[in-house]
């Protein structure tokens, strides 16, 4: 994980367990904003935001239209209005590594526009807001990346990265989401986020209560999906994944990401 | 701050390209011999094009952006070698041409800069090494991208 700043052709697009990269011309803003409601009145002194209660979306992705059976930009999108898992990656002058900064979210998908333009065929996709229906308890999209996008055949006995800055832990949970790409030989796989205080190996441990995707059988993948701890959970400084292959399955193409909760409103 | 010039012309010899040899500015070769390996030298005017965008507020201090053109002559046979004159080598001159432009196109990440892309061919036919020895071959050159600060 470097710092630093970085280029638009390090960020990834991951969706519903496909890596949208080599489709993407430009992923525009990833907007969070609590916004301030017009309901105010002229001698109201300040017009405060709705703190709490932030927009997340919408978003605007700009493709290549291309029709590749199963993984094509066209083959993947031109459903519509469907509910889209998305990641978005940005890796740091370099592709995306453990401890990177990540953008994401569940967005419905709201359009989906061929167009010409300068003679090659493109897609315009927009995304609608994260609707508070499937809005997690944490209300920010910006997390980190967990385990970036690789083949993964083994369970995790290496170093995590620190999620925190500080000595820890957080008592305010999180969420994490999950996409899973490819695999090798039928069975289950089980991804689960492990945290520690000194990111010393053997100090890993899952959280007191597991926040962990069980075992998703692989006739289901590619999938992709979010899930959350209690408002409460303690989680330590340094965060790692794991991961669990089972029934045969001996490899697993997948990435994760964690957004930790706050002690403020998000 | 700091322009990697010299650490980007390194990070490009120590490029991979099967039956090539590729030149530091700082070991360019008096008289250029393909007998074993073509070559790939930098020019004489090896920077062109260079422009600075200042990305932030500060002075020295300040984020920049660097840009600039690295300019490179490739040697691929000797003129006259062969039968039938540089006809002989043309396709695989342009077969070179098409794995030095591959090898750059598969940088990932590179010690100096942040990005690189092929940005021309010119030339193409008899060129001139130093020594003015004539071979057949042709100028590229590669567009490179630096952060500064």
């Amino acid at each position: 994980m470097a710092t630093g700043r970085t280029l638009s052709k390090w960020a990834r697009i991951y969706g519903n367990g496909y890596d949208l990269s080599g489709h993407a011309r430009s992923i525009g803003t990833l907007p969070w904003e609590f916004e301030s409601p017009d309901l105010f009145t002229m001698t109201d002194p300040i017009h405060n935001h709705l703190l709490g209660q932030p927009t997340i979306g919408p978003l605007s992705f700009n493709m290549i239209l291309d029709s590749t059976a199963v993984s094509g930009s066209h083959t993947l999108l031109k459903a519509n209005n469907l509910q889209w898992d998305l990641m978005i990656p940005i890796g740091i002058r370099a592709e995306p590594a453990m401890g990177d900064p990540v953008y994401m979210g569940k967005f419905p998908q709201k359009k989906y526009h061929g167009e010409e333009d300068g003679g090659v065929i493109t897609a315009s996709v927009n995304f609608g807001i994260w609707d508070a229906g499937d809005r997690t308890l944490y209300k920010s999209p910006w997390g980190n990346l967990v385990a970036p996008w690789a083949d993964y055949s083994a369970a995790n006995a290496g170093l995590g990265y620190d999620d925190l800055g500080v000595a820890g832990p957080t008592l305010f949970g999180g969420y994490m989401m999950y996409q899973i790409f490819a695999f090798t030989v039928a069975g289950t796989v089980a991804i689960s986020l492990q945290h520690s205080t000194d990111n010393v190996a053997i100090n890993f441990t899952e959280l007191a209560t597991p926040l962990t995707t069980g075992a998703l059988a692989t006739g289901t993948f590619p999938t992709a999906g979010i899930l959350e701890t209690g408002r409460t959970e303690s989680i330590k400084r340094f965060i790692r994944y794991q991961i669990a292959l089972a029934g045969g399955t001996t490899h697993c193409w997948m990435a994760l990401a964690f957004v930790r909760g706050t002690a403020g409103l998000v | 701050m700091a322009i990697a010039l010299a650490t980007v012309a390194n990070s490009i010899q120590s490029l991979t390209v099967t039956g090539l040899t590729i030149y530091d500015v700082d070991n360019i070769p008096a008289a250029v011999d393909t007998r074993e390996k073509a070559a790939l030298v930098p020019l004489p005017d090896y920077i062109t094009g260079m422009s600075v965008v200042r990305d932030s507020y500060g002075a020295a201090a300040a984020k920049m952006t660097i840009t600039y053109t690295l300019n490179y002559r490739l040697f691929f046979k000797n003129a006259g070698a062969g039968r039938a004159g540089v006809i002989e080598y043309y396709d695989g001159m342009i077969d070179m041409v098409a794995a030095i432009w591959d090898a750059i196109l598969a940088i990932v990440t590179f010690t100096g800069g942040i990005d690189m892309m092929p940005t021309g061919v010119a030339g193409i036919g008899v060129v001139m090494d130093a020594a003015n020895n004539q071979f057949l071959g042709c100028d590229l050159s590669f567009k490179v991208e630096e952060f500064i600060n």
